[in-house]
Parts: structure tokens; sequence; C-alpha cells
């Protein structure tokens, strides 16, 4: 089975650290990183894009210095290899424009306020994987512990 | 006050019917000249003094409805609608003195005016061009009046709201702080041996001192020269803790990595709950301090209320580079509040200057330093500078060299500053180049 990758962005390392503790639920089959800038997270992106390893999700913090959440991931939207990453824009101070650009601009899968429940977050996560995994030809059933059951369902039947 | 006084007819009126110093009345301040309801045959002019006129309604307060001043006529209602009543009660705002005439006064002829009427036109024109200015600005003064009334409610049930909200969420803090500190406290018990204790107190103690990169890095070197999977090595690296320490520590770290990482995340973990709720009560205080109409002034240290500030930005911040030097001050009598919003405008404005101008290696350096009987408290940073024209300028409102800023709706700026040091007899020093800006706040201790 190929790992998949999961990047956790938040400039704060108290709230990284819970974000990852919160990941660590699906390390038996992605590799979850770290960083603390969008910056960071786009160096780390291109060295994985050149290894061609598989980049599945992105949970990114909104207001950080430098660039923040939503134009990273509406930059990211137009750059053709990374558009079809799921991202969970993760944020405890976000305005109603932020919100709507964040959804119109930069395209996120979901959007979850700060302080969040691991269980919501993880079984949101666990819905966009497997989309991820089915959308990208992958074998569901090296993944099957980690799938979401009516998704599944729902993108086989779709498929098939 | 139209000036009729000029006008000859009105001349002529008080000359032939208002200067008999039989008919001089002299009044007391307090003095009751005319009664609502009651009858009242006599025109009175007034010297000197001020009167007050007034009604009362069924059940009402009494109420004021004009004033007169020297110059002007009373009893107007009563004497030309042919009522002869009066419709207020008149009395003396000071000690004052009228002069009047009886309704059947015989009449002097006058430009071949005969009646009452065709004389007084002016006198009657006068009092209703004085009673509508009286009115006027009696509205304005209430109207004045009402929007202090609901400023001050506004300011009330917003102060009272920030109390309440700081006070359930203080209360939630609270819980959070001191169950932290029990378990920091009781947890201890349960680690078997010293090598369990060693790795949560590294985590209690160090907390995340390791960046993302550098965790990488770690990892990197755990893969490569102990040939640890890539998840051991990942649980070891998070903790940040140093090889010698950890081969020291543990003989099978691939099989116990995970454990490792679990007994330092704990430590870790309880650290971040400790300095997170400290956060939170200190942003809850400065909120506090900041929306609540306070003006008591007390013994506090200084210091404390830089760090209030700080913490209050803490978040916005980022990225810059802080140096805080806070020396021992003596206590200052001065309000919390007031001193909070000092630092706050000007770290903020040195924070935004340099967000804006996109200084590289951007530093704010605090000091606070005792010289004699003075608190000198300096902000500098290594910011654009502000330019010379501006320097004398930027003390006055609405002056400003920023496009946008936050703000906690105080209608924050230098000129609240410098209001604000002014009060406790302080002084502020602004010096600028294109290599940063200094705002140094010099206050004089009092004995």
């Amino acid at each position: 089975m190929e790992k998949l990758n999961i990047i956790c962005i938040d400039d704060q390392r108290d709230v990284l650290a819970a974000v990852q503790k919160d990941m660590l639920y699906f390390a038996p089959i992605a590799e979850i990183i770290e960083c603390e800038s969008t910056a960071e997270a786009e160096e780390i992106m291109e060295e994985l894009f050149a290894e061609e390893k598989p980049i599945a999700m992105l949970i990114c913090d909104h207001i950080m210095p430098g660039e923040n959440g939503v134009d990273f991931l509406a930059r990211l939207q137009q750059d053709g290899r990374f558009r079809n990453i799921s991202s969970i824009l993760l944020t405890g101070l976000a305005t109603h424009q932020d919100t709507i650009e964040a959804i119109n601009r930069a395209h996120i899968s979901h959007y979850i306020e700060k302080p969040w429940k691991s269980e919501e977050l993880i079984n949101k996560i666990r819905i966009l994987m497997t989309r991820f995994v089915i959308k990208s030809g992958r074998d569901f059933k090296d993944y099957m512990d980690f799938m979401d059951q009516n998704t599944l369902y729902n993108e086989m039947h779709e498929r098939y | 006050m139209i000036e009729l006084s000029r006008n000859e007819d009105y001349k002529w009126i008080i000359d032939t019917y208002f200067s008999n110093n039989e008919r001089k009345i002299e009044l007391k301040k307090g003095d009751l000249l005319l009664e609502q309801g009651q009858d009242n045959s006599r025109l009175f002019y007034l010297k000197n003094g001020k009167l007050s006129g007034t009604i009362t309604e069924d059940g009402q307060e009494e109420r004021e409805i004009f004033r007169a001043f020297p110059g002007n006529f009373i009893g107007l209602h009563s004497f030309f609608s042919g009522s002869f009543i009066s419709i207020s009660n008149v009395r003396a705002m000071t000690d004052s003195e009228v002069v009047f005439m009886n309704h059947d006064d015989p009449l002097t002829p006058y430009k071949g005016r005969t009646t009452l009427e065709q004389q007084f036109m002016p006198v009657v024109v006068l009092g209703l061009i004085n009673r509508q200015q009286n009115e006027l600005n009696l509205f304005k003064e209430k109207e004045a009046t009402y929007k202090k009334l609901i400023e001050h409610e506004k300011q009330a049930s917003l102060g009272k709201m920030a109390a309440g909200i700081a006070h359930e969420l203080n209360n939630a803090v609270a819980v959070l702080f001191s169950s932290a500190n029990w378990l920091i406290e009781k947890i201890a018990v349960y680690w078997r041996d010293q090598k369990e204790a060693a790795i949560f107190e590294a985590g209690l103690l160090s907390g995340r001192q390791l960046s993302s990169r550098e965790k990488r890095e770690l990892q990197k070197m755990w893969q490569a020269k102990h040939n640890l999977s890539s998840l051991a090595a990942r649980s070891l690296a998070q903790t940040g803790m140093s090889e010698k320490v950890l081969l020291n520590l543990e003989k099978d770290l691939e099989g116990k990595a995970e454990w490792i990482n679990t007994l330092w995340e704990i430590g870790a973990s309880l650290n971040d709950m400790r300095t997170a709720s400290q956060h939170a009560t200190h942003v809850v205080k400065s909120v506090k301090l900041l929306g609540v109409q306070n003006t008591t002034r007390e013994n506090l240290n200084l210091n404390e209320s830089i760090e209030d500030a700080l913490a209050l930005l803490n978040q916005k911040l980022k990225g810059i580079h802080l140096d805080v030097k806070l020396n021992p001050l003596p206590a200052f009598i001065a309000n919390m509040g007031e001193m909070v919003q000092v630092w706050l405008n000007l770290i903020k404005n040195a924070m935004e200057a340099l967000q804006s101008a996109k200084t590289e290696n951007p530093e704010i350096i605090i000091k606070s330093t005792l010289k004699k009987d003075i608190i000198v408290v300096s902000v500098k940073d290594n910011g654009p500078g502000i330019p010379d024209e501006l320097q004398q300028a930027i003390f006055e409102p609405d002056v400003t060299t920023k496009v946008s800023g936050m703000s906690f709706g105080l209608g924050l700026g230098l000129t609240i500053v410098q209001r604000i040091i002014n009060s406790y007899n302080g002084r502020i020093k602004l010096s600028s180049s294109e290599r940063g800006t200094t705002f140094e706040i010099s206050l004089p201790v009092e004995n």
C-alpha cells in the first residue's frame, strides 16, 4: 500500500501539535506533515510532487503572518498539479467575507471552527480521504479501515 | 436675541408705560410673580434679573416653558388674549426688578395709533420671537442631555456585558488552569520508573521548542543513523529530545518510540494547557479593563500593564521579533485600563508600521526603567520612520500614517496616548529616522 500524505499548517505550535495529534489516527495509511507557514507547506508539496508521492489532504489555518490560509488555497487552485487536493480550513477567526472567499475562490472542501472536536475532524477527513482514494483510482481495500462506508458506497454507485 | 430695544416704537412704549417707579416690583430669588390659573390683568416689563415661566399639568412635574431676560415682557398671554388669567407660574431665578402696567391704564396716542393692539405690536412680536427661541434652546439642551444619556447607557451596558463575559470566561479558564496544575502534580505518582518521569518532565518543562523543519531534520537523523522506521523516528523527533539523552534512557528505541512520544506529549500538553489558560486569563483581564468605564487610580506595577497590552496583541505580533526588557519599577498610582491603552497604542503603531512597510527582520524593543523618580518606558521599532513633516501632526486627532488598522472600537490613537500621559504629568518624546521610531514615555512617580 502506498502511503498518502496529510499536510497540517498552523503558525501556532501548540495548535499545530493538537491537529497533528488528531491526525495520528491516520498514521497507518498516511504521513502526517506539520508546517508552520504556507511557504513551508509549498516547499514540502514541491518535494512530494517531485518524488511522485500523493498528497491527499491539506488542513490549513487562516490567520497567519505572511500569506493567509485562503490566499494560499486560492493560489493552489491556479496550479494544475495541486488543484484536486482536498482542503479543510481550520480557523478561530474568519469574517463573513473570508468565509465566502474561502468557498468561492479557494474551493475549500470543508470549514471547521476552532476549537474543534477530534471526532468531527476525523470523520470529515475520513469522508474526504475516501473520495480521494476512489478518484485517484487506488484500491480502496488497502485503506478499508479508514474509509467512510457511506461515501464509499455512493462513490462506487456513481462509478459503476 | 432680537434687538428690538433700538426700535423706536419699542422705546417709546418703555418710556411711556414702564418708567413709573411706583409701579416697580422688586423680586427676591425664588419669589412668585404670577401663578398659573390666577387672575392677572397686568403686563410686566423685566428691567433686571431673570425669570422663569413654568406650567404644571395634572399629575405631572412642573415644566419650564420660557425664560425671560431684561427687556422681555411677561404676562403677554393673559394681557392680550383677553382671558386675564395667567397661563404659567412665573418665578424669579435671581433677584429681579419688574415694572407693570394695568390693562385699563389710559393710553397715550402715538403716531395716530390709538388702540392697545396697534401700539403694542412690537412687544407682542418680540415676545413671540423670544419664546420661540427659548423653546428651541430648551429643545437643544434636552436633545444633548438625551444623547449623553444614551451614550452613557451604551457604555454602561457594554461594560456590564464585558464584565459578565469576562466573569464567565475566567471561571471556565480557572477550571482548566487548576485542573492542569492538579494533573501535573498528581500524575508523577503513576510513572513506573525514573525513566518515564524524566521523559514526562522533558515535555512539561521544555515544551514545544522545535520548529516543524527542525523536527523533520531530527526524524531524518533517527531514520538514517539509527535505522528506525519512519513512524518511530517521527515519534522520537516530535519530542525534540536529544539523541544522547534518548540513547541513554532506552535501548529499544524502535519498540518504545511511541510510548516515549506519549509520555512526552502528556507533559507537553499539560504545559500547553497551562500556558494557554494563562494567556486566556490575560486577554480576558485586558479586555475587561478596556471595556469598563473605570477611572479609579490605584497602586499598580506598570510592567504588568505592559504585559497585559502584549497579551492582547499576542496573536497580531507574530512574525515580529519582540525584545521586552522590564526592569523592576516602584508602584505607580494610575488607572490600569488607561495604561494598557497607552502601551497598546504605541505597540500597535509600531507593529503596523513594520507590517505596512514590510520591514525585513521586523523588531520591536520595549523597555521599562526607573531614572531617579521617573519611570521611563520606551517602544522602539526598526520600521521606516515617521516623515519629519508629520512628526508634530501625528498627535492631532484624525491624522494618520496608516491606511487601515484594527481597533478595539475605542477610537485609539496617539491623541488618546497624549491625553492620558498628560493627565499623569508625563511626557512623550518621539525620535524617528529611516532606521526606526522610538516613543519614550516619562512618568513622574508621586511621593
